[in-house]
């Protein structure tokens, strides 16, 4: 069945909260329990970030023995490797999944880290933006997606260094293509692309086949500056840069199969993060989305 | 491939502002030998320059994690360089760079290089051999599995167990400065950087005219079991390590002193203790 074929069986889940493992635990950090059940319409569902060697924390497992919906966002897989997606890994990945029972699996499509999979060799940089690494990419996603069941949905990753004669959003229209899968659409990453490649924020948008945006990402991000050069770190403030805003207004309105929008903000205290959702809630009612905000 | 290449040298020239330097000035020499096409080495210089370089505690953040599994010889280096932030000097290294384009591990790169930069001490050398094979073994799948794939019928040492053969006195002088070091509270990086102990404080000598085994072991509650090896269990569990049938170990155990039935006994003893496997 083709990708457009089963995007139609995958639930709407509207707008949630990210974790991973330890968040929770930050000084104020934002509960997703609490906020689930104080304001229902902004934690529908939360993404587990996972990395293997950690699994999931006392939070997130409190959600899932609740029988909340969640994804599983994977924090250490370089999927262009096909000696990454190793038979412990997948075993791991495997019984995490049984534990939460995603609804997909997604991640940023990136370096996770060099080298084997081992302590001191995390990072995460962006792929090398050329055609041979849509090929790699766009195999490791159907490995997985094979080898676990689950639709796995790319997230275009963070980075200040971005290589390769592509543009960001042209690479990742082959990586869907050639997986024919959907795209977590990360709109803060993009910006920060847009902004270290020399463009506009919107650029590349009305090229790529938005009817494979899945899910997409807002957060706030902090300007920093290095020897006189600008940068953005995506650090998951509260406070979402106007590019970011930008992106995200205008990519909802075309992504009509979208089913869930998450605003990563959980090392933040839940007041901080309501104008913020409040707002992703608005512009998903503008852009027609009602189910995913119901009333 | 190719693509491989472009990121594993991105990831050099992020953690190395000389190389990124060296690249910028001139791709095509600086990256002479490396899998890429023109094209794709101009394009590692086309981002400005000082993308590579927005996060300043890169280094020390890998170099943190390194200190905690190198604690011994990374103490008795910086005796000797004067401030432990100078192994940061490992990261533009050969070790490193290799480490990075080979796929290898980061670990066992800084534990080379500690082995092999003449610090003005032996000891530091053989303290570093010791840390790299913890780490090797600290590394080592839960499910215990051969050092190299051998074929069937063919018994080899587990990649949870690692035996070294050291200078005398080696394996004393890492006790004493591991436990000295552990003094010093769960900070190792803290703690070695305010320490001022001089190195003269652990005198025992080394004596590489004479040497002494240790036999490491990746426990099963995630911990780390060092313990003296006999000369001949050692010289056994490395004949192992690329995989022997067990006639040929059977045969090296009688060599090393062992009668016909006490060596299938030692034999049926490590198998059953999953040091061997077969």
């Amino acid at each position: 069945m083709r990708f457009l074929d089963r995007v139609a069986k995958l639930p709407k889940l509207g707008i949630g909260v990210s974790t991973e493992y330890g968040a929770g635990d930050a000084p104020h950090a934002l509960d997703p329990i609490a906020l689930n059940a104080e304001q229902p319409q902004y934690a529908r569902f939360l993404e587990v970030g996972i990395e293997t060697a950690k699994g999931l924390d006392r939070h997130a497992r409190a959600w899932v023995e609740r029988g909340l919906p969640a994804t599983y966002h994977f924090l250490d897989v370089n999927l262009d490797e096909p000696e990454d997606l190793d038979d412990a890994w997948l075993d791991a990945v495997r019984g995490f999944a049984a534990e939460i029972r995603p609804a997909w699996f997604c991640g940023d499509a990136g370096l996770w880290h060099f080298g084997k999979r081992e302590r001191g060799h995390m990072l995460l940089l962006p792929p090398v933006l050329n055609d041979d690494a849509a090929s790699a990419l766009a195999d490791g996603i159907v490995a997985l997606r094979e080898a676990t069941g689950f639709e796995v949905f790319p997230e275009n990753p963070p980075g200040q260094v971005f290589v390769g004669d592509l543009h960001l959003l042209d690479f990742f229209a082959r990586v869907c293509e050639r997986a024919d899968t959907g795209m977590l659409l990360d709109c803060a990453h993009l910006g920060i692309a847009q902004r270290m490649t020399g463009h506009e924020p919107l650029d590349g948008l009305d090229g790529f086949p938005c009817e494979r945006i899945v899910e997409m990402h807002v957060a706030g991000g902090t300007v920093h500056e290095h020897e006189g050069f600008g940068f953005v770190e995506d650090d998951h403030h509260t406070g979402v840069l106007p590019p970011t805003w930008r992106i995200f207004e205008h990519a909802v309105t075309r992504a009509r199969n979208l089913r869930a929008v998450v605003f990563e903000c959980e090392r933040n205290a839940s007041e901080k993060c309501i104008p913020g959702f409040a707002r992703i809630a608005a512009t998903l009612s503008g852009a027609g989305h009602t189910a995913l905000v119901p009333s | 491939m190719s693509h491989v290449v472009v990121q594993r040298t991105v990831v050099r020239m992020l953690y190395d502002p000389v190389f990124a330097h060296a690249v910028y000035a001139n791709p095509h020499v600086a990256l002479a030998g490396l899998d890429l096409t023109h094209p794709e080495r101009d394009a590692l210089v086309r981002p400005d320059a000082r993308a590579y370089a927005t996060d300043p505690y890169r280094r020390a953040r890998a170099l943190h994690g390194l200190l905690v599994e190198y604690p011994a010889s990374a103490w008795l280096a910086s005796r000797f360089i004067g401030d432990v932030r100078g192994l940061d000097a490992f990261f533009s290294a050969p070790e490193f760079h290799d480490c990075i384009a080979t796929r290898g591990s980061l670990a066992a790169a800084f534990g080379a290089y500690l082995q092999h930069m003449p610090f003005g001490d032996a000891r530091i050398a053989a303290l570093a051999q010791i840390e790299t094979a913890i780490a090797r073994v600290r590394r080592a799948p839960s499910r215990p599995v051969p050092h190299h794939h051998a074929p069937s019928r063919v018994l080899v040492l587990s990649t949870r167990h690692a035996v070294v053969e050291l200078a005398n006195g080696t394996a004393a002088l890492y006790e004493a400065i591991a436990s000295h070091v552990r003094s010093g509270g769960d900070d190792v990086t803290a703690f070695l950087l305010r320490d001022r102990t001089p190195a003269s404080r652990f005198k025992s000598p080394v004596d590489d005219s004479m040497h002494e085994f240790l036999h490491i072991e990746s426990t099963s509650e995630g911990g780390v079991a060092i313990a003296a090896a006999t000369p001949e269990l050692a010289q056994l569990l490395l004949f192992a390590v690329p995989g022997h049938s067990r006639a040929a170990l059977a045969s090296r155990a009688c060599d090393l002193g062992a009668d016909p039935a006490e060596a299938d006994a030692i034999l049926e003893d490590l198998l059953h203790e999953g040091i061997l496997l077969g």
